[in-house]
C-alpha cells in the first residue's frame, strides 16, 4: 500500500475519531439498556408505544409515498408556471426545526378547520391521528427531494420510446417509472418509515405525550427519562437503535440490488 | 415517387449551437443517410424528426398512417425488462390479445435471430443483441419510418455486416422507409439510396449514394471527404493490425521474438526475364519487398525502397498511416505469416513467363464465369491489359502520373482520382491489383456495389480477412 502523506494521516485520524465518538455513543445505548431489553420488550407501556409508533409510521410511510411519488415526478420532469415557486416552498421544512413544524400544525389544527375535522370523525390535535400528520409533514418534503433524485437518473428518452411504442401515460407511468424504481422507491419508503418511527418534535408539539394515549418509542423515552426510570428509557432507546440497523442493512441490500436505470455516461 | 416526410426551413438553438435552416423531401420506401462529423447535428435532426423536441422553427409533416419507429444510439432498452418483455412491449400498450403477440414476437425474433434470448436481460446481451432487440421492438409495430440513430457505431465489423443484410431484410418485408444517422462514409454508402451531409447544423449536400465522392465547389465538404477516407484507411490498417495479432495469439506466437527479413529485391530477382517494358519494376518506380519468417516467404510492391531485420512486433508498433514503407513492409511481413500458417498461397510473384500466363488464366476465368463485357481495371498492368483487349472493352486507372494519358495496348490510361466515379458507373466488373493495398487506395474498391476482384500478390495474406475475391495464378512457391 502507498505509504500516507501527512495531509491524509491528519484526516483518517479525523474520521477515526468521528467514528469512535458515533460508536462511543451507540456502545453507552447498547450497555445500559441491553440489561433492561426484555422487561422493555414485556411492559405493557412499551408495548404499547411500540405499536403506536409502528402502526403511525406505516400509515404515514404510506401516504408520504403515495404524495411524494407525483409530486416529484412532476417536479423534475414537467415544466408549468409557478413550479419554482411550489419547489422552494415544498423544500421549506427541510431547514425548520421540527419544533417549529409542530407549532405550526398545532395552530392550523387547533383552529376552526381543526375542529371541523374532529366533527367529521378525524380529531389531530392530542390525538394518534396527530403523530401520523407530523409524521407526514416532517417526512414529505425530505421524501420528494429523494424521489427527484431517482427519477432524474431515469433516462428521458424511455420515456419518449415508451411513448413512440404506444403507451399512454398512465400504462408509461406504471410501467417505466415505478417499475423500473421500484427497489428505489422500496429503498426510500424504509428510510420514511424509519424517520418517522423516530420522530419526536413536531409530534410532541401536537399530540403531546400521554402515557398509554399518543405513546411513541421516542415518547417513551421522554416520559421515562422524566420520571427518572432511565433503565426503561434505555431500553427504548437500544430498541430504536435495532430498528434503524434493521432498516439501514436492507436499503443497502436493497441498493446494491438496485437496477442500472440506463442514464448514458 | 410520394414523398413520406418534409422539412421545411427547419431551425432550432441550443445556446451557441444552431441547426437549419433545413430543407429536406424524403421519398416513400428509400433509405437516406445524415452523414456528419460528430456534434453536426445530425442526431438532432433526426431527434427532432422523431419528436423529441417541440420547440423548432420550421415545419416537419410526415405523410405517415403507421407509426414512426426509432432506435437510439445506445438503444434505450427497458433495462427492468427481459428481451421478449421488451419487444412485446409496443403490443402490450395496443391491448393486443397475447397470443397474437406471441406470435409477433416469434416471427421478429427468428427473423432477427434473437429468439434464444427471450428470457434474458439487457445487461446481459452483446451489442449486436442489443442492436437486434431494439430493432424488433420496434419493427413488430410495422413503422412506415424507420430512424437509427448511429445504429452500428458500438459492433464489431462482422456484426455489422450481418445487421446490413438484416436491416434490408426487415425494410422488405414491413415496406418502411429508412433514415439513419452515421459518421461512416462506408455505411452511408453500403446502406443508403441518396445521403445528406450535414456540417456546423446545416446540410451541405444531398447525393445519390453512389456519387458520394465527387468534387464539389464546396471546400469544406470536400475536406470532409477526404478526411473519411483518412479514417477508411485507418480502419482498415487497425483491422489488418488485430487480424495479425489474433493470428499469432491463436498460434502460440505472442509474446515470442518473431524475427522477419525483408529487403528491396531486384528486378530480376522479382520478375526473372528484364527485357520487357512498362513494368513500374523495371522503370525504378517500384520495388519489390520480399519478406521471409521461418523458411515463409511474403511479398509486396512498394514505391518506398526498404531494407529491414527485426521482430514482428515493431512491424504491428508502427504507424501504418504515416509511411509507405512500414505500409509496404507491414503487408510482405503479414504474406509471409499467413503463408507460413497456412492461411494464405501464393504470396510469391510469378517470374519469367509467368505474368503473360497469369494474364491468360485470369482472362480464361473471367470468361468462365461472368457474362461481361466492360472491364475496369484499375492499376496499369501490362500482360492483363494486353489479355483482357482480345476479349472485352477495357478501361485502364493508374495513379503514376508517367502512365496516365498513355496508350496502352490500345487503351488511354486515365487519371484514377479523375474519373473513378465514371468508372463506377460504366464498369460492369472491377479487376484491381492488390498493391492498393500498399498506398491505401483499396478503401475506394472495398465496400462498394459493384463486382471486385483484386490480382497479384500483395494482397495474399489480407485477402481471406477482407473476405475479397483474388485471383493469383502464379506457380511460385515460397
Amino acid at each position: 500500500m502507498k505509504k500516507k502523506n501527512g495531509m491524509e494521516i491528519a484526516f483518517i485520524s479525523l474520521l477515526v475519531f468521528v467514528a469512535t465518538f458515533i460508536m462511543l455513543n451507540i456502545l453507552i445505548i447498547f450497555i445500559q439498556g441491553a440489561p433492561y431489553l426484555r422487561e422493555a420488550i414485556l411492559s405493557e407501556e412499551i408495548r404499547f408505544s411500540m405499536k403506536t409508533s409502528f402502526i403511525t409510521a406505516t400509515t404515514s410511510t404510506i401516504v408520504v409515498m403515495f404524495l411524494a411519488i407525483p409530486s416529484g415526478y412532476v417536479l423534475e420532469r414537467m415544466e408549468f408556471k409557478g413550479k419554482k415557486i411550489i419547489s422552494s416552498i415544498i423544500e421549506i421544512p427541510l431547514s425548520l426545526p421540527y419544533l417549529v413544524l409542530g407549532v405550526c400544525l398545532l395552530t392550523l389544527f387547533a383552529s376552526d378547520f381543526g375542529k371541523l375535522l374532529r366533527q367529521l370523525g378525524f380529531p389531530v390535535v392530542f390525538h394518534r391521528n396527530g403523530i401520523i400528520v407530523a409524521q407526514i409533514l416532517v417526512n414529505l418534503p425530505f421524501v420528494i427531494s429523494m424521489v427527484r433524485n431517482i427519477i432524474k437518473e431515469i433516462d428521458p428518452r424511455f420515456e419518449f420510446v415508451a411513448k413512440k411504442l404506444g403507451a399512454r401515460s398512465w400504462y408509461f407511468f406504471y410501467t417505466i417509472v415505478l417499475k423500473m424504481c421500484k427497489q428505489s422507491f422500496i429503498s426510500i419508503a424504509l428510510v420514511c418509515w424509519s424517520r418517522a418511527i423516530g420522530e419526536f418534535g413536531a409530534t410532541l408539539m401536537l399530540v403531546g405525550v400521554t402515557r398509554m394515549k399518543t405513546e411513541t418509542l421516542p415518547g417513551s423515552i421522554y416520559l421515562n427519562i422524566s420520571t427518572g426510570d432511565n433503565n426503561l428509557a434505555m431500553a427504548s432507546a437500544l430498541l430504536l437503535l435495532i430498528i434503524a440497523l434493521l432498516v439501514q442493512l436492507i436499503s443497502r441490500y436493497l441498493s446494491k440490488s438496485n437496477i442500472i436505470l440506463g442514464r448514458k455516461g | 415517387m410520394d414523398n413520406i416526410l418534409e422539412i421545411e426551413n427547419l431551425k432550432i438553438k441550443f445556446e451557441e449551437f444552431q441547426l437549419g435552416p433545413i430543407n429536406l423531401d424524403i421519398q416513400k420506401g428509400e433509405i437516406f443517410a445524415l452523414l456528419g462529423q460528430t456534434g453536426a447535428g445530425k442526431t438532432l435532426l433526426m431527434e427532432m424528426i422523431s419528436g423529441f423536441y417541440k420547440n423548432y422553427e420550421g415545419n416537419i409533416q410526415i405523410f405517415s398512417k403507421r407509426p414512426i419507429g426509432i432506435v437510439f444510439q445506445d438503444y434505450a432498452l427497458f433495462p427492468h425488462f427481459t428481451v421478449e418483455e421488451n419487444i412485446a412491449y409496443g403490443l402490450k400498450c395496443r391491448n393486443i390479445d397475447k397470443k397474437e403477440i406471441n406470435k409477433s414476437v416469434e416471427d421478429i425474433t427468428k427473423l432477427l435471430g434473437i429468439d434464444h434470448l427471450l428470457k434474458n436481460y439487457p445487461n446481459t446481451l452483446s451489442g449486436g443483441e442489443k442492436q437486434r432487440t431494439a430493432l424488433a421492438r420496434t419493427m413488430i409495430l410495422k413503422p412506415e419510418i424507420l430512424l437509427l440513430d448511429e445504429p452500428f457505431s458500438a459492433l464489431d465489423i462482422a456484426t455489422r455486416e450481418k445487421i446490413y443484410n438484416e436491416i434490408q431484410i426487415v425494410k422488405d418485408k414491413y415496406n418502411c422507409t429508412i433514415i439513419f444517422v452515421t459518421h461512416d462514409f462506408n455505411e452511408a454508402v453500403k446502406l443508403a439510396d441518396r445521403i445528406g451531409i450535414i456540417l456546423h447544423g446545416k446540410i451541405r449536400d444531398i447525393v445519390p449514394a453512389n456519387k458520394l465522392f465527387i468534387e464539389r465547389e464546396d471546400i469544406e465538404v470536400n475536406e470532409f471527404l477526404r478526411m473519411g477516407k483518412q479514417n477508411d484507411k485507418k480502419d482498415l490498417f487497425d483491422f489488418l493490425k488485430n487480424y495479425m495479432k489474433e493470428l499469432l495469439e491463436e498460434n502460440g506466437l505472442e509474446g515470442k521474438s518473431i524475427c522477419i527479413q525483408a529487403k528491396g529485391l531486384s528486378p530480376e530477382e522479382a520478375i526473372g526475364i528484364t527485357e520487357r517494358k512498362d513494368y513500374p519494376i523495371l522503370t525504378g518506380q517500384e520495388v519489390m519487398l520480399s519478406a521471409e519468417f521461418d523458411g515463409a516467404k511474403g511479398q509486396a510492391f512498394t514505391s518506398a525502397p526498404c531494407e529491414y531485420k527485426g521482430s514482428i512486433q515493431d512491424i504491428l508498433e508502427n504507424d501504418l498511416l504515416e509511411s509507405e514503407y512500414d505500409r509496404a513492409l507491414f503487408i510482405a511481413a503479414l504474406n509471409a505469416l499467413t503463408n507460413r500458417l497456412g492461411k494464405a498461397n501464393k504470396t510469391i510473384h510469378c517470374r519469367n513467363e509467368g505474368p503473360e500466363k497469369c494474364a491468360l488464366s485470369i482472362r480464361e476465368y473471367l470468361m468462365d464465369n461472368y457474362d461481361i463485357e466492360k472491364i475496369a481495371l484499375i492499376g496499369y498492368q501490362p500482360a492483363i491489359l494486353a489479355s483482357l483487349v482480345q476479349n472485352y472493352t477495357v478501361r485502364v486507372l493508374d495513379l503514376n502520373p508517367s502512365n496516365i494519358g498513355e496508350v496502352k495496348s490500345g487503351v488511354v490510361v486515365e487519371d484514377g482520382k479523375e474519373v473513378y466515379e465514371d468508372i463506377l458507373n460504366w464498369s460492369e466488373l472491377i479487376l484491381c491489383t492488390g498493391s492498393t493495398i500498399c498506398n491505401g487506395s483499396i478503401v475506394d474498391y472495398l465496400d462498394i456495389d459493384k463486382e471486385v476482384i483484386f490480382f497479384g500478390i500483395t494482397l495474399a495474406g489480407a485477402a481471406p480477412a477482407l473476405e475479397v475475391k483474388r485471383l493469383c495464378f502464379t506457380e511460385e512457391t515460397s
